[in-house]
């Protein structure tokens, strides 16, 4: 350990030159600069309630979830920044107490930006959000492992020359995913599960070995998918390449 | 009595004046939504057209090049249009998989004569085997060109040439367009299909894309074996108590047993990991709970991961970076040869950073690399190798040597000079046999707790 740096950095050096993907190496370890809402007592919302149901989870806050930030969930905030070294201990919910709580990408993005977002900033919280979503939409109910496949398969999608080269392209390439025809990816909010999915395939973990398909077997899919070669079975899903 | 049928009747009548106007105006709306929708694919198509024409000109102007600056020149925009191409055809509401091949064809091509321009950029000329290639590579795209031409003839009489139609319409849109567009689709697909083997210097190169991994030594295992294995693999605090049970097999570049390991009575988390068949190596692991707020130091996150690694006997390791997110370190390690960082040697822990467990383990890119390989001796000295980075950039840190994956598949022996420009900070790979810049890579900054090692 040679160095230390306050502002910290991130090498994408190990992973890139690892993986040596192509184009999609560089963004596994961007920059991630978002705004997050800021609570205090008075504050309402459904931010609030996230604050409180997380704070009802790990025995901090028992009250009711309201999404009223009063007089009992200023307590449990407290609380839970002394005990976890978030200082100042002031009951204010900024970004440290919303990384303490684990719960910073399940709200960043839901104020408005401070300062207009950088572009590999934005690019690295957006493409997090944007996996998460299909994974919430897509694997909801399978488990852990199935939804990180399914977010690696997205990314070996990039990487693949049969498929567009960016994310963005991937997902909303028309007839690839049903849940972007039918619009399940908007209205469903990705749970804590998605999220960690999808950073850990973003990471590179990949229970596929490089898999581009995945379908449910039980549901109606074009005849075509079943010419495809099948790696492994996860859950409810099935994995080709 | 008749009042109140006239009555009825009139309001009968108003109900359905009311209905017939507001269906006119829905069908209004959904034509013009249609007819956007329409227009953008009809875009997406044409522009697709253009590129792959222009791929083909730009490939025969290629050729007909004297200098390497032309070529150079002429090759980076073959490459800028099929990859536009690409995206285009990317675009249309084609059932899934039509247009794969032709996707995978014209990347290729882009990226060959990438390879092509970036040779002739150091004042190589193409090989014969190069030109040979290209001539092929022009012609299978002036075949798919003249077949979209004629698409695109009738599609500019409206004829749309794709299967489905958006909003309402499938069923008449489906068979029509099975008997027209889709198929013709298909067609340029299947000729695309028949196009041999395309090899060249590359990451998209063929050879390059059906790798087999070369980390695997060993016999083949039983399942009873892999359970064995997967259970010593497990961390510490999970092995008392628990069992492991093969419940999944993994027909990949990797044939594996996918091993459930559960708490035998009790709570506790599942850990799932993979084990291989030949040799019996993990591939991967993931525990799965919930991470509280953060207790320990990344420092100690790093410490935790690499007594995991020393214990499971992966031998010299060195941690290249440490980053968190949501309370979990991720730290990739770099097997070390004779003092050289082995990049392509590329392990994953990750640390819970509530009570320190770790929580996961990659091997995937490992497996795939790692051999024994010998390594040359540097024909340039590391100070040599640090003058030669560009004039802008300031030297910054100790140079190393290092070993790094090249686009092609092969590796290159380096030295990585840090080095930084202004607030920017990078790593320079300069090739330790000829003193040619291999790669440049940006550091760049993370709002949570991370550090390079």
């Amino acid at each position: 350990m040679r160095r230390r740096v306050p502002v910290a950095l991130a090498v994408a050096a190990a992973l890139v030159l690892a993986s040596a993907l192509g184009p999609s190496w560089f963004q596994a370890y961007r920059a991630e600069a978002q705004s997050v809402p800021v609570l205090r007592w008075g504050s309402t919302g459904q931010a609030v309630s996230t604050l409180q149901w997380r704070l009802q989870q790990w025995g901090y806050y028992h009250g009711r979830i309201d999404g009223v930030y009063g007089a009992e969930t200023y307590r449990a905030v407290v609380n839970f920044q002394r005990k976890n070294g978030v200082w100042p201990a002031d009951g204010v919910v900024g970004e440290k107490t919303w990384r303490a709580l684990g719960l910073y990408h399940a709200v960043a993005g839901t104020a408005a930006p401070a300062v207009p977002a950088g572009t590999s900033a934005a690019a690295r919280s957006d493409e997090l959000e944007l996996l998460a979503r299909v994974v919430a939409a897509e694997a909801q109910g399978e488990p852990f492992e199935g939804q990180v496949a399914v977010a690696a398969v997205i990314l070996n999608r990039v990487r693949d020359p049969r498929f567009p080269n960016t994310l963005s392209g991937v997902i909303y390439q028309p007839h690839a995913f049903e849940s972007v025809t039918n619009g399940l990816i908007w209205r469903r909010t990705p749970t804590d599960e998605a999220y960690r999915a999808a950073r850990a395939a973003l990471n590179g973990w990949d229970p596929t070995y490089g898999a581009i398909f995945f379908w449910n077997p039980s549901k109606p899919v074009s005849p075509w998918i079943w010419t495809r070669q099948i790696v492994a079975r996860i859950g409810n899903h099935v994995f080709a390449v | 009595m008749r009042d109140r049928w006239r009555t009825a009747a009139l309001l009968l009548a108003v109900v359905v004046a009311a209905a017939a106007l507001w269906g006119r105006g829905q069908m209004q709306q959904r034509r013009t939504l249609e007819n956007e929708l329409l227009a953008r694919y009809q875009q997406a198509f044409f522009d697709a057209v253009s590129h792959v024409e222009s791929v083909e000109v730009l490939l025969s102007k290629g050729l007909a090049a004297s200098t390497p600056e032309r070529l150079a020149d002429v090759f980076s925009d073959v490459r800028l249009r099929a990859l536009a191409a690409q995206a285009s055809f990317s675009s249309l509401p084609l059932p899934a998989g039509t247009l794969a091949e032709t996707s995978k064809f014209l990347v290729q091509v882009g990226d060959f004569a990438f390879s092509l321009a970036k040779k002739a950029a150091k004042g190589a000329p193409p090989s014969q085997e190069e030109i040979d290639l290209a001539h092929r590579l022009r012609q299978e795209a002036a075949r798919i060109g003249a077949a979209l031409h004629e698409m695109q003839l009738e599609a500019a009489k409206g004829r749309a040439p794709w299967g489905a139609l958006p909003v309402g319409m499938r069923a008449r849109a489906r068979a029509a367009g099975d008997a027209g567009g889709a198929a013709r689709f298909r067609a340029i697909e299947e000729q695309v299909q028949k196009i041999p083997v395309i090899q060249y210097d590359g990451p998209f190169s063929d050879h390059v894309l059906s790798r087999k991994p070369r980390g695997l030594s060993g016999d083949d295992i039983d399942e009873a074996r892999a359970e064995a294995i997967a259970l010593e693999f497990l961390p510490e605090e999970r092995r008392q108590g628990y069992r492991a049970e093969a419940r999944r097999r993994v027909e990949g570049k990797i044939r594996a047993y996918g091993i459930t390991a559960s708490p035998r009575e009790g709570d506790g988390p599942e850990v799932v990991l993979d084990v291989s068949v030949t040799g019996g190596h993990v591939v991967w692991m993931l525990t799965k709970r919930d991470v509280a707020a953060s207790r320990i130091s990344l420092e100690e996150a790093v410490e935790r991961a690499r007594r995991f690694l020393e214990e499971r006997g992966f031998g010299e390791m060195e941690p290249t970076y440490a980053g968190a997110a949501e309370n979990v370190a991720v730290i990739p390690f770099v097997r070390i040869q004779d003092g050289v960082r082995i990049y392509p040697d590329q392990v994953k822990v990750s640390v819970a950073l509530d009570d320190g467990e770790v929580v996961g383990f990659e091997a995937l890119g490992y497996l795939m690399a790692h051999t024994e390989r010998r390594l040359p001796s540097p024909a340039i000295r590391g100070e040599e190798a640090a003058r030669r980075v560009a004039a802008g950039l300031e030297v910054d840190g100790a140079v190393r040597l290092a070993l790094i994956p090249a686009p092609a598949g092969d590796e290159v022996l380096t030295w990585e000079v840090p080095a930084r420009m202004g607030d920017a900070r990078f790593l320079v790979y300069i090739n330790a046999l000829t003193g040619e810049e291999e790669n440049i890579l940006r550091l760049v900054e993370t709002g949570e707790g991370a550090m390079t090692l």
